[in-house]
């Protein structure tokens, strides 16, 4: 099939970007993902979607492409661009600019009819082979259209009639939507209206610079369809006043995931999913209930907490970044049992993993030195916990204590201490061997 | 659904190349072609401007081949047949995303009412997610001092205006001065806002450590008083062994660095990490966090970092 730069799927390109951005080490014959074919059409395709942020080395082993991106230095994800690729049918387009062209204001009505009149009489009579659009075809796009929310059917005339539906005014919401794009989940989706309002503002601009007449129709009725009520364009800005620091950017690569699982969850139902987690086959893992998003500022991961159903663990995290065809798969009548069930044990998560009760617990405690004149310390230990207790034990020395599912999760925080720490004790003995097993290997690395 | 052709760069590229026409057929400048049009050189310029770089291979010949019937080409024109510069309506999923998006506890930071979607459904709430492992020290975004000044710092970055600030120091001594506010920073880690300023050098404040702030004539712009901080960057090279897992959990873990990784061997891959200098002390805790599978091999005042540190924990021993 003939290179398209733009694609039908995104998953196949997803897990490209992941390796390119995270890893960005292997050559060419590395990738056993797909063919090497596809692994050349996908680096073009990233090529000319991400083109400045692409480096290239060579090695002994070939050229080496990864990406490259410092998100702190962004005001906007570069990696939204990817997810902004659909492919389309000819067809999809012109269909879309024409029914929005005859739909131009929320006031204005016509039934299927009426519109395929108009697009043969108006839109395609000079062209030479002119498409021709049938009543089942309009009727799926409005169909689609309808779902998407971008038209009214009027079901009480007959025949039907078809609207827009009406304009929200963002004005207000500029530095808001320019914030949360980067800062909540699924900020992709807030990218999508910043397209669209900087798109209106495009348009305010052109019709000031051509100094075209304000008044006339075209132009009000752009302004009463607009998200930018705007008196002044020419001082108006959508640029952003944010940076973001800890910005794991690559989450924006499992929007559609997460969307699909807040949907779920707003549901209340079932979901089944394909998970990627090694070099393997992926599983289908089905009856499962979603029961929160773990969002980790500090690793870049996403986690599903999920509840399964029929099985002793109870309780599963599933990485977002290796979950795909997301399904919803039917209503799980016992989500909010569950969900409250989980309320009681969520104390007890330091990361991402949950068990069945609490008398699976594990004992987690360790001291630390801290001297009168290291107040920050001993904030830094508050402000970092994220559940369990602190003892001062006596002037210089404080105890962290806590009961947890997983001792595993918390042994990276406490080696952020190295330099303070006297004594450990964790009831998971083989755990607490192998912490000062490693401190023993980190001197001998380091040659102390 | 997320990845819809209704969202992509080619229908807003496409949008742009339609409003570019009607403008100029609307424009009372409008000399040579009175129904509008642009010219080839124009429609490359919109391609180039708003869509990918390859597109200016695809587009130019869709359009020729009339493939997209709203545009045609007309001599050496492009021209269309819609009467009225393309818009869309907010789709559910966006209308959704906002709504979840006024219900989180940071809005309030934002003088934003968007009375149209009183009744739509969020797309998520404050119940179905969290972000486990931020600080619990975060920025007090209910105080109304607090969000006062976080609306003036704003409306000041947007007017290019000066400030004159006053911040506790680290010493919790207060301290006043006059800047050129640049941008806000967010970290999700530390759910704090810095300011970013102009003054001699690049300068940071905490939000949350600035107690007052008004707009300022230009002139008060001083920079004495404040600790001008070194904006140096550092690369730091680590060598991974892929043990536990170690390797996708450091290359996630800095991936939002810029950053070059090769691998050695099977098992050992070195990874040069180009950060702030003012940032050296998190990424000395953030390379302890991974134990003796990532080793710091430069440069060596950063090694000398972790090596001091570990220095002490060996005198202080473990029980």
């Amino acid at each position: 099939m003939a290179y398209n730069e733009l694609i039908k799927d995104f998953e196949k390109i997803r897990k490209y970007i992941r390796e390119f951005y995270i890893y960005g080490f292997k050559s060419r014959s590395e990738y056993s993902i797909k063919s090497s074919r596809s692994y050349d059409d996908e680096k073009r395709r990233m090529e000319s979607w991400l083109g400045r942020h692409m480096t290239f080395t060579r090695t002994s082993k070939g050229k080496i492409a990864a990406i490259s991106i410092d998100s702190r230095a962004f005001r906007q994800n570069p990696l939204y661009r990817a997810l902004k690729t659909a492919s389309f049918t000819p067809r999809d387009i012109t269909l879309h600019f024409i029914l929005f062209d005859l739909l131009y204001t929320d006031s204005e009505k016509l039934c299927r009819n009426e519109i395929l009149d108009k697009i043969n009489d108006c839109y395609l009579k000079d062209f030479k082979n002119p498409m021709e659009f049938d009543d089942k075809t309009l009727f799926n796009k409005l169909k689609e259209y309808i779902s998407y929310g971008f038209i009214n059917a009027d079901r009480t005339s007959k025949p039907f009639s078809y609207t827009r539906t009406g304009s929200v005014n963002l004005s207000s919401a500029i530095d808001a939507v320019n914030f949360f794009s980067e800062a909540a989940p699924c900020g992709i989706i807030g990218s999508f209206i910043k397209d669209l309002l900087n798109y209106e503002l495009f348009i305010k601009k052109l019709i000031s610079k051509k100094s075209v007449y304000v008044d006339n129709d075209v132009c009000k009725t752009f302004n009463d369809n607009s998200c930018l009520k705007i008196s002044d364009s020419a001082n108006t800005t959508l640029k952003s006043i944010f940076l973001f620091k800890h910005h794991y950017i690559t989450q924006a690569l499992d929007s559609d995931i997460l969307a699909s699982l807040f949907t779920a969850m707003h549901e209340k139902s079932f979901v089944s999913f394909s998970y990627h987690s090694g070099s393997g086959n992926p599983n289908n893992i089905d009856n499962i209930v979603p029961i929160r998003i773990y969002i980790s500022a500090q690793s870049g991961r996403q986690h599903l907490l999920a509840y399964r159903k029929q099985t002793k663990r109870s309780y599963y995290s599933f990485r977002i970044d290796y979950m795909s065809k997301v399904k919803i798969t039917g209503r799980c009548e016992q989500f909010e049992q569950i969900r409250t069930r989980y309320n009681r044990l969520k104390p007890y998560i330091w990361g991402v993993n949950c068990k069945r009760c609490i008398k699976y617990l594990e004992h987690v405690e360790f001291t630390v030195v801290i001297n009168p004149d290291e107040n920050h310390i001993l904030h830094r230990l508050e402000r970092e916990k994220r559940c369990g207790n602190i003892s001062k034990i006596d002037d210089t020395h404080y105890k962290f204590s806590a009961d947890i599912f997983d001792t595993n999760e918390i042994i990276p925080w406490i080696r952020t201490f190295i330099c303070r720490i006297t004594q450990i004790n964790f009831s998971n003995r083989s755990i607490e061997n192998r912490f000062k097993k490693d401190i023993q290997s980190m001197y001998e690395i380091y040659g102390i | 659904m997320i990845f819809s052709e209704i969202y992509s760069v080619y229908y807003i590229t496409a949008a742009k190349i339609v409003a570019e026409i009607l403008s100029n057929g609307l424009s009372n400048d409008n000399k040579d072609c009175s129904d509008g049009g642009i010219s080839e050189s124009e429609l490359t310029d919109i391609i180039n401007k708003n869509a990918f770089s390859e597109s200016i291979l695809a587009i130019p010949e869709l359009l020729n081949s009339e493939k997209w019937q709203f545009i045609q080409k007309n001599q050496k024109e492009y021209i269309t047949m819609l009467k009225n510069f393309p818009s869309r309506p907010l789709s559910h999923l966006e209308k959704r995303w906002l709504k979840a998006v006024l219900e989180d506890p940071r809005i309030k930071l934002f003088n934003i009412d968007i009375p149209e979607l009183r009744n739509t459904i969020p797309l998520f709430t404050n119940e179905d997610y969290m972000v486990f492992d931020k600080y619990s020290d975060g920025d007090p975004f209910n105080d109304e001092a607090y969000i006062e000044r976080f609306r003036l710092i704003s409306n000041a970055i947007h007017l290019k205006k000066p400030i004159e600030i006053e911040f506790l120091n680290k010493y919790a001594q207060c301290k006043k001065v006059c800047v050129f506010p640049l941008r806000l920073e967010y970290s999700a880690k530390d759910d704090k806002f810095r300011l970013i300023v102009k003054g001699r050098n690049l300068n940071y404040f905490n939000l949350g450590r600035i107690t007052s702030c008004s707009f300022c004539s230009s002139e008060k712009i001083l920079t004495q008083g404040i600790n001008v901080r070194n904006n140096k960057t550092i690369t730091i090279s680590m060598e991974i062994t892929d043990r536990r897992n170690a390797l996708e959990r450091v290359m996630l873990h800095f991936a939002h660095f810029d950053k070059h990784a090769k691998k050695i061997d099977d098992d050992h891959y070195i990874i040069d990490v180009k950060c702030s200098k003012n940032d050296e002390l998190e990424l000395v805790i953030r390379v302890l966090s991974f134990g003796p599978f990532l080793k710091v091999i430069g440069p060596d005042s950063f090694i000398e970092l972790i090596r001091k540190r570990l220095k002490l924990q060996k005198e202080l021993g473990l029980r």
